[in-house]
């Protein structure tokens, strides 16, 4: 990969001044489908958080290149316009400000333009169709009184509305029955469709990829990248768990 | 109507804690040096045709207490009633722009008959830069059945120092709402009591407020519970950043032969800076042993994960201070009936830039 959008080198990251994150190297194309996995409290989360710049994370080593620039000089929300996007594992409750409001005011720190109140709301409620989500959550409190659902398709709504290079989805389908991580899974390839996004997910689970075209997967295990492979390698996993990477990683 | 200025100041002491605690905390009441009210504030009046005009009230008491009473008591409350059964759909709006360098006053009086119904809105708009001192008095007798919604918004007039009095007395089955938004001014003093004195009656007041610069917002709410089974909720929700203080009493008082009464009251503030002033005194008073009081609070800062969460959409801190200062305006906003106003008091809220002082 001559040129990737995202290039992770040696990255090593600290939590509460524990290393949890040891030289880990990612390559990232426009367009591409990476899927992150691992056993649980193997990093894979650190990553995420680490890649989009919040402040209890401690990038100690290494380097990471996003769409040509030095992601580590940025702040979080300037890593946001440059068209980084993180789907939260357990999204926050903002009580006051409504779905609605919320995301014209990141679409407008993201372009940096006043959104046209009537195109804008158009397309929520297109976006809104897409995720089988009643349009009248978007005059809801953020994720106040939401059911783990709702709060997970309110992300993929937001990723929809933003239009980033790349999203790193944390466990978006965690928690969600069959039928909301398929749901989950059509928004995530209609955003591939409309943007030619990267996708970075972190997923235990098959079912959110089904929609979806894994170009490579990446195993961390403690920290370190252990092993990778193509989109056969998750097949794989989910027969075989990661007992043999358990055991590289020892050594 | 211009009244004779009166030549001297007055001290009033204004929203009275029902029950006193130690005087070294200040917060028993509030003591302000004010001018003689010199004229009487008009309301430009939108008047859904139903409603009668004429026909006051004997005194009730309000938030404010006695003082404030006297202090008021030469103007000439415009008067409104209803007849009974009569639902009125269209709100009564009544706008007052605050003037500049000038001590006004307005008061109100309703009586609302028997199961009728009205919606009140009242706009105390002004300039930035309207120097002065305006008072309000809104006193309402509810009759049995009868429903009154009370949207109060304070917006506008940086400088000026607004008193703002409530007082209900409500019958059986009688319910009173009240929403309170409050933005801008430099000191403001609300005082809001219901006297639920029939079975069965109701009081909600829901106060939002962003409070900031050196500004001061110093709040009474009462309810009195007096009949069996009435029920009061107080919420009271608000941001407070720079050098801001704000002082919320909310008292919920059973008295004798109140049984099986419900009384809540909720504060939420936020406080966006380490130089603010928050004091909160909520007290239950009870006389009756079958009823049911409670009380909480949460006080807190900008927690640094909900921080990431917003930065993460690209939101600098600077934006996600003021969507943060204006939420709780906005969630009591949507409380407003009336969609014009409504939708008028959102714009408003939007829009809003902190002002600077003249």
């Amino acid at each position: 990969m001559s040129n990737p959008l995202l290039k992770v080198r040696q990255l090593t990251v600290n939590v509460e001044d524990k290393e949890i994150l040891h030289q880990v190297d990612l390559d990232i194309a426009t367009g591409e489908t990476h899927v992150l996995m691992g056993p649980n409290g193997a990093g894979k989360s650190t990553l995420g958080y680490a890649l989009m710049g919040n402040p209890r994370y401690d990038v100690t080593g290494g380097s990471v290149l996003f769409d040509g620039a030095d992601l580590l000089d940025l702040s979080a929300d300037q890593r946001a316009k440059s068209g980084l996007f993180l789907s939260f594992q357990n999204p926050l409750e903002v009580p006051g400000i409504t779905l609605g409001n919320f995301i014209r005011n990141a679409v407008e720190q993201r372009t940096g333009e006043r959104v046209r109140l009537w195109n804008f709301r158009k397309q929520l409620e297109k976006e809104c169709e897409i995720l089988d989500m009643d349009p009248s959550y978007v005059d809801r409190d953020l994720n106040v009184g939401f059911s783990g659902g709702e709060k997970k398709k309110a992300e993929i709504l937001q990723l929809l509305m933003l239009k980033p290079k790349l999203a790193i989805l944390d466990e978006t389908d965690s928690g969600l029955d069959v039928d909301a991580v398929r749901t989950v899974s059509k928004g995530v390839e209609e955003y591939q469709k409309q943007e030619d996004g990267a996708l970075l997910i972190i997923t235990h689970n098959t079912g959110i990829l089904s929609s979806l075209k894994v170009d490579h997967t990446h195993v961390l295990v403690n920290g370190q990248v252990v092993g990778g492979g193509d989109a056969s390698l998750v097949d794989e996993i989910n027969r075989d768990g990661y007992e043999k990477y358990e055991a590289k990683a020892a050594k | 109507m211009t009244m004779s200025a009166q030549e001297q100041s007055t001290n009033l002491v204004v929203n009275h804690l029902p029950g006193q605690t130690w005087n070294w905390l200040k917060m028993n009441d509030a003591r302000v040096a004010v001018d003689a009210q010199s004229a009487t504030l008009e309301a430009d009046t939108v008047k859904p045709e139903a409603l009668a005009e004429g026909a006051g009230l004997s005194p009730i008491g309000g938030g404010m207490g006695p003082d404030y009473d006297k202090w008021i008591q030469g103007i000439a409350p415009a008067a409104y009633h209803t007849e009974a059964g009569q639902k009125i759909a269209a709100p009564l709006k009544l706008t007052y722009q605050l003037k500049s360098g000038a001590t006004g006053a307005a008061s109100t009086a309703f009586d609302i008959a028997k199961d009728s119904e009205l919606t009140i809105i009242m706009d105390f708009a002004g300039q930035n830069g309207a120097a002065g001192t305006s008072g309000f008095s809104t006193k309402l007798h509810l009759a049995e059945g009868a429903l009154v919604k009370l949207v109060q918004i304070h917006r506008g007039g940086a400088d000026q120092r607004i008193f703002n009095d409530v007082g209900a007395v409500l019958e059986n089955d009688a319910r009173f709402e009240v929403v309170q938004l409050v933005m801008d001014a430099a000191d403001t003093y609300i005082g809001c009591q219901a006297d639920l004195k029939g079975d069965r009656s109701s009081f909600k007041a829901d106060v939002a407020y962003l409070v900031q610069n050196e500004d001061l917002l110093d709040t009474n709410f009462v309810a009195l519970h007096h009949g069996k089974k009435t029920e009061s909720t107080i919420n009271s929700a608000g941001v407070l950043r720079d050098k801001a203080e704000k002082l919320f009493r909310g008292t919920i008082d059973f008295k004798n032969g109140a049984s099986g009464s419900v009384g809540n009251e909720k504060e939420d503030v936020m406080l966006m800076d380490d130089t603010v002033i928050n004091k909160t005194i909520p007290l239950i008073l009870c006389a009756e042993e079958d009823v049911e009081g409670n009380h909480g609070a949460t006080i807190g800062k900008l927690d640094d994960e909900l921080m990431f969460y917003m930065e993460s959409r690209g939101m600098a801190a600077d934006e996600i201070y003021e969507l943060i200062a204006k939420s709780k305006l906005e969630a009591a906003s949507r409380l407003i009936p009336d969609q014009a106003v409504r939708e008028d008091v959102q714009a408003y809220i939007e829009t809003h830039q902190r002002l600077e002082k003249e």
